[in-house]
């Protein structure tokens, strides 16, 4: 079944399309809303709103955009929404789901390279929490989910610049508290600075 | 070494693949003779490696059914909203009425204890049930008040609905249910919800249910046969709730009711 006879099954308010929906997308809107949310049960919380949401508003999808950059902003706006219902701040993240960005499928990675992915992903997630969520969406829209700067401006209702901006600064957030708690980049502060002009003069 | 900020943006995007033709060259040639914004692109790329290390997860065991059980509650929730919208509003001016009424002339005829009576029990309580105390000005404007509040929210839904805001849309989830439903099935509740004045919320074939102000369910949770968790949520009820009485009990009562003239007349 392609999107266009899902879209017109759901909007006949067909529950069989529905639960094949919610089957095709759980993965990527979930993967999301850990992301953005940093524990389990928010996560489930914030994904399942956000299905519950698209089911509700279905009727007003007019396919200006695809299906999938309306379900990635339906769970952004579902995450933003409940972190600030929980006024929760980066410290609360809960230990216990720590396992989850190690990858299961990986071959067998040896123990000091397990530890390794381990650190890795821990300083990740901690510097994703460490942003605001307006950022943490955008990076997690681009980096984890792979969309292009104008899928993210039709999911996050945002100007083409604004949305490449935002994801150059919450890059150069993210590089630096990474390089103040994981010793991932070379200094604490801020590299970027003023362009250095006989630096833009030598041709 | 550090990184230009004029370059920032275009950094980022350029490991993005995102900038144009034009846009790229000029930045190719910046990153001919700028090592520091070098080496703020090869950080760009060690955090988009970082990211491709975080696996996608799998939906907990049994995601998409809760998601499904959650939809179904919300569709029941709103039909039994929809059907029962003009029946309530009708109920509620005929109550702000019979209050106003009750204001203006309680004050005039204060010793005419029966006028007031008539007011508060349309029919006869049942034993074992202290008489209703007439209805006073705080329960019913509290009525009025929080039907006020129903209305706007359904005008904004109704607001939403027009647009394709999707966004704006989506986020009334938390206001979707409307009163706390409490289900009895419980004999005497129905006869005494309607002695006490509340007002039909909604009946079908199942059940009639009652729009039931706090100090109402209170009582009703005194009654002899409701079950400990109802007793227990009537007893704690803060604000107006609906108590849906399933048909076949409120049949019983008439029933039964009916049972003992029958065979009065019999034995008579």
């Amino acid at each position: 079944m392609n999107e266009k006879e899902l879209i017109a099954r759901l909007q006949s308010r067909d529950e069989a399309a529905f639960e094949e929906l919610i089957r095709l997308y759980e993965k990527k809107v979930y993967t999301l809303c850990v992301r953005m949310c940093g524990n389990t049960e928010d996560a489930e919380e914030a994904a399942q709103d956000a299905f519950l949401a698209l089911w509700r508003g279905i009727d007003r999808f007019r396919q200006e955009s695809s299906l999938s950059t309306w379900i990635y902003r339906l769970a952004a706006n579902a995450c933003i929404d409940l972190l600030r219902r929980r006024k929760k701040s980066a410290g609360s993240i809960s230990l216990d789901d720590e396992e989850l960005f190690v990858d299961a499928q990986d071959p067998s990675p040896q123990p000091h390279e397990l530890a390794e992915q381990r650190e890795t992903q821990r300083a990740l997630r901690e510097g994703l929490m460490s942003l605001p969520p307006e950022y943490r969406s955008i990076l997690i829209l681009r980096e984890i989910e792979g969309l292009s700067y104008s899928e993210i401006a039709a999911a996050q209702e945002l100007e083409l610049g604004t949305v490449k901006s935002r994801i150059s600064r919450g890059r150069t957030l993210l590089r630096n508290f990474l390089s103040v708690s994981g010793n991932f980049f070379e200094n604490a502060a801020s590299k970027v600075t003023e362009c250095n002009r006989e630096g833009m003069s030598a041709k | 070494m550090k990184c230009c900020e004029k370059y920032t943006a275009a950094l980022s995007a350029f490991a993005d693949g995102e900038l144009n033709e034009t846009e790229r060259d000029a930045l190719l040639e910046h990153l001919e003779h700028c090592e520091g914004c070098r080496e703020h692109l090869s950080e760009l790329m060690i955090l988009h490696t970082m990211f491709e290390e975080l696996p996608e997860l799998d939906a907990p065991q049994g995601f998409s059914e809760r998601v499904l059980d959650r939809m179904h509650a919300e569709g029941r929730a709103k039909k039994r909203h929809r059907r029962a919208w003009p029946r309530v509003l009708a109920a509620c001016f005929a109550l702000v009425l019979i209050s106003a009424a009750a204001w203006k002339l309680l004050p005039v005829r204060g010793n005419d204890c029966a006028a007031s009576d008539d007011i508060g029990n349309a029919g006869a309580a049942p034993s074992g049930i202290a008489a209703a105390p007439a209805p006073d000005e705080d329960s019913y404007s509290y009525t009025y008040t929080t039907v006020q509040k129903d209305s706007a929210q359904e005008d904004e839904e109704d607001k939403k609905a027009d647009s394709y805001s999707a966004e704006a849309g989506d986020r009334s989830a938390d206001t979707a249910g409307d009163y706390a439903i409490i289900a009895l099935d419980t004999p005497d509740a129905a006869e005494f919800l309607s002695a006490r004045g509340m007002a039909v919320y909604d009946e079908t074939e199942d059940y009639v249910s009652y729009l039931v102000v706090p100090e109402a369910a209170r009582e009703l949770a005194e009654l002899p046969d409701v079950p400990e968790t109802e007793r227990a949520a009537l007893r704690e009820a803060s604000d107006l709730l609906i108590v849906e009485v399933a048909k076949a009990a409120a049949d019983e009562t008439a029933e039964s009711a009916e049972e003992p003239g029958v065979e009065e007349e019999v034995n008579g």
